[in-house]
């Protein structure tokens, strides 16, 4: 009944998944925290991207400013969690995702996916994240420390 | 001649250097919109783009009517 409850909840009211700058790692305990009174959870799983300082031609990347398409981003999250809800037996989830500079280090994206047992949070995440990947209008430029750019794409 | 809005993203709109713009082409098709703007900016021709026309990918067969929201989006990057 609970579970029923909260999926109706999460699935009426979805919350934005893009913020503005790094998610921090308090963001991330607090939201552990939140899953406490919810006792029909037997089983969290949780994906964070985090910013690579990659070396491209001798320059190291120092941040990422991500920038979206912001209304068809919001809706592609919204199409994916259904589907993830439609596809496994989850009792909730969470996305969320960076917009502006992140610098390297930093997490960028945050999916937590809750079940009663492992494997449908498990399987969930990882269908999610790469969802994610393929679909949602995000837009990475790599800044480099002498100034310069380019833009990442997904491989 | 049909006018449409266009938004541009990521390393299209450093291009284009604008976000938006109202754009004439002679049908309300992709590909005679891709056509115009192949000639409008020349560089675009060598870089991967999709089209969305209201927040949903299309192919380049794909029609429009003025009014619609036509984005033109450089390869996704998320995650």
């Amino acid at each position: 009944m609970i579970m029923t409850r909260s999926m109706e909840t999460t699935k009426k009211k979805p919350k934005k998944a893009l913020q503005e700058g790094p998610i921090t790692p308090e963001k991330i305990a607090t939201s552990i925290a939140h899953h406490q009174v919810k006792t029909n959870i037997g089983a969290h799983d949780i994906f964070l991207g985090q910013v690579r300082a990659d070396q491209m031609d001798g320059k190291t990347v120092t941040a990422i400013a991500y920038s979206a398409y912001e209304e068809m981003a919001e809706e592609a999250f919204h199409t994916i969690r259904e589907a993830a809800f439609e596809k496994y037996k989850l009792t909730c989830m969470h996305i969320y995702h960076s917009l502006g500079r992140v610098n390297a280090g930093e997490i960028c994206l945050f999916v937590f996916t809750s079940s009663a047992h492992r494997k449908e949070c498990m399987e969930a995440t990882k269908y999610i994240v790469e969802e994610i990947k393929a679909n949602v209008p995000i837009f990475g430029k790599e800044l480099f420390e002498d100034g310069t750019h380019s833009w990442k794409k997904n491989k | 001649m049909v006018e449409v809005q266009i938004s541009y993203f990521g390393m299209i709109s450093e291009l284009t250097e604008k976000k938006q713009e109202t754009f004439s082409c002679e049908n309300a098709t992709i590909s005679s919109l891709k056509k115009s703007l192949f000639h409008h900016y020349p560089k675009l021709e060598s870089m991967s783009f999709a089209f969305a026309i209201n927040k949903k990918l299309v192919q380049g067969e794909a029609i429009f009517t003025s009014g619609d929201d036509i984005a033109l989006l450089p390869p996704f990057a998320g995650g």
